[in-house]
């Protein structure tokens, strides 16, 4: 059993840990930059200590400080929360090296899911189906024509290497392709110093579908349902449902045996969400595994009754999953939505929603500077529901409770949002916000 | 105003990183003044007479002095070393005089040694810093005069 954690992150995520520490009498140890030193995770963590400057790269990033801090405080594990190192395989490895678990899975599994072509082959080996594509690397401008022509236009370039967007071009003909390749392939290597690129056909507005697993040692692997991703904004999550109001059952249990299996092909353990696109016709394609607990995790949690950072923890002590597939029961409707701040400053005055069904994820408080070096959401609004519409009218309810002054946030934005005909019915995908956005910044100047 | 007032009074700018109060109460004029600075990690220092009792919060346990403070910072975290192995003598004493550019003391994270150099020049008045201890970023490890 662990006795000590060392949490390198910050904000929510940070909270949402140590919080589930104090529940499981583990020790926390929260390592932070100066620009949050006056941070709740800071006054909940058991010790704190400051280990750089408000720039990532120095502090958060800073590999080398943070394995220092774990050995000095006699951490038995690190859990590394989202973003920053939870995908580092480097430094899960780093953590292997010194004697350190890193909560998540092995640095060969979260290498092998981090290169996205190779991914790719791994699921097609095991008959997970994936997105039409290139089979291998695209070297040269004439294989990238050869190949595009062969899956047919429209088709995405995309970086092997990639993420956050960069590396990826639409193409729509084929007199797009020899320059869209070259562009892309620049940036990549200007990004991720790596040039490697492949193809793969372009659904047009996809469901953005995710289904979370969770693995043990053992290689028991289950399927905790699905989450419905969709309400994006330029690739950035708004809000999450589960289940998604898309799936019938008999494709939710598909698509989760099947996410199963490309855990058990990766050999997997902890913590995952394997990444689907569906169109409208049922068919579903994997895009990529993210080997990390998820920002979202919490409407997973709401519907299956279980913490999944709680499981997290004891999967990395070396302890047996806590269910069976069987015993995996997803009841009732949740949704998170979260509140972003648009703009820096602090907060003067907070009153969160409560109440049966609300959960409120946040590290914010009265007083409290929201700083500009770091990701702008600053709560999660969570809401179950015994149906959707349950759900929908409680999220509703919520966030017309919910008062942040000082900043301006995207709360009214997100709950006019919720009166869009398209969302009600639940008839949405990836393209939603692009289409309804300016519909709602409307409605957000002249009222409904 | 009763003795326990006063007591009551004391004893909270005692935990304070306040420096100097004076009150007047009662007829009567109180000057309370600490003769050393204190470390604290105050949110904001309030000096007025009246507001003596919401002044900064108490002590905490990490030692993160006043920007006031002329010092030497730590400009990683890691564990500190006064000296450049446990046979060599420190690098400063309290007494020391110290250039800028002086190596003070050692900073070690991951087997790397960082030579801690002075902002300022000096003379040590404090060694705040433990040696062997752990030392937080933008710590103050000495004190100068």
């Amino acid at each position: 059993m662990f006795k000590r954690i060392l949490i390198a992150n910050r904000g929510e995520i940070a909270v949402r840990i140590i919080r589930c520490c104090r529940e499981m009498k583990i020790e926390t140890v929260v390592v932070y930059s100066q620009a949050d030193e006056k941070s709740l995770p800071v006054v909940l963590a058991t010790k704190a200590v400051c280990i750089g400057p408000a720039r990532a790269s120095e502090s958060y990033l800073n590999q080398d400080v943070l394995l220092e801090m774990a050995k000095r405080m006699e951490c038995d594990a690190i859990h590394p929360g989202y973003g920053f190192l939870s995908e580092n395989a480097d430094f899960a490895r780093a953590c292997e090296e010194n004697n350190i678990v890193f909560i998540g899975p092995s640095a060969e599994i979260i290498s092998k899911m981090g290169d996205k072509q190779s991914a790719r082959k791994l699921m097609m080996e095991n008959d997970v189906p994936v997105v039409p594509g290139s089979k291998d690397l695209i070297k040269s401008v004439d294989e990238a024509l050869e190949v595009a022509g062969q899956i047919g236009y429209p088709v995405l370039i995309k970086a092997s290497a990639g993420g956050g967007g960069k590396g990826i071009r639409k193409v729509f003909s084929e007199d797009e392709l020899a320059g869209a390749f070259e562009t892309a392939r620049a940036e990549a290597k200007a990004s991720f110093g790596n040039d490697d690129m492949y193809i793969e056909k372009l659904i047009i507005n996809p469901h953005h579908i995710e289904i979370q697993i969770m693995a043990d040692h053992e290689g028991n692997t289950v399927y905790l349902g699905e989450r419905d991703c969709s309400v994006q904004k330029n690739n950035q999550k708004l809000l999450e449902e589960a289940p998604s109001p898309k799936l019938s059952e008999e494709l939710r249990i598909r698509m989760g045996e099947t996410a199963v299996a490309a855990a058990k092909a990766a050999g997997y353990d902890s913590a995952g969400t394997v990444e689907f696109v569906a169109d409208d016709d049922g068919n579903f394609y994997f895009i990529e595994m993210n080997t990390r607990i998820q920002v979202e995790h919490p409407v997973t949690e709401e519907i299956t009754g279980m913490d999944l950072i709680r499981e997290q923890i004891r999967i990395a002590e070396g302890r047996k999953l806590s269910v069976t597939q069987d015993e995996v029961d997803c009841r009732g409707h949740a949704i998170e939505c979260r509140i972003n701040a648009l703009t820096p400053g602090e907060i003067t005055f907070v009153h969160f929603p409560a109440g049966y069904g609300v959960r409120v994820e946040s590290h914010i408080f009265e007083g409290y500077e929201v700083s500009p070096f770091y990701d702008s959401m600053i709560a999660k609004i969570i809401v179950k529901g015994d149906t959707r519409l349950h759900a929908l009218r409680r999220l509703r309810r919520a966030l017309e409770e919910l008062v942040i002054d000082g900043i301006t946030t995207n709360a009214e934005f997100m709950h006019l949002l919720t009166y869009h005909p398209d969302f009600i019915k639940g008839k949405y995908n990836t393209s939603f916000w692009e289409n309804s956005h300016e519909e709602i910044e409307q409605w957000l100047k002249e009222g409904l | 105003m009763e003795l326990q007032d006063l007591m009551k009074i004391w004893d909270r700018f005692d935990r304070s990183g306040v420096e100097l109060v004076e009150l007047d109460i009662d007829d009567m004029h109180f000057r309370l003044k600490k003769s050393v600075p204190q470390a604290s990690a105050a949110v904001s220092v309030q000096q007025s007479a009246a507001t003596a009792s919401e002044a900064a919060q108490a002590a905490p346990e990490n030692p993160v002095a006043e920007l006031s403070v002329k010092g030497v910072r730590s400009p990683l975290a890691g564990t500190f070393y006064r000296s450049a192995s446990p046979e060599e003598d420190p690098f400063v004493s309290v007494g020391s005089q110290v250039h800028k550019g002086d190596v003070i003391g050692i900073v070690e994270a991951m087997k790397l040694f960082n030579e801690v150099q002075s902002t300022e020049d000096g003379v040590v008045r404090e060694i705040l810093a433990e040696d062997g201890g752990l030392v937080e970023y933008n710590q103050v490890l000495i004190v100068l005069d």
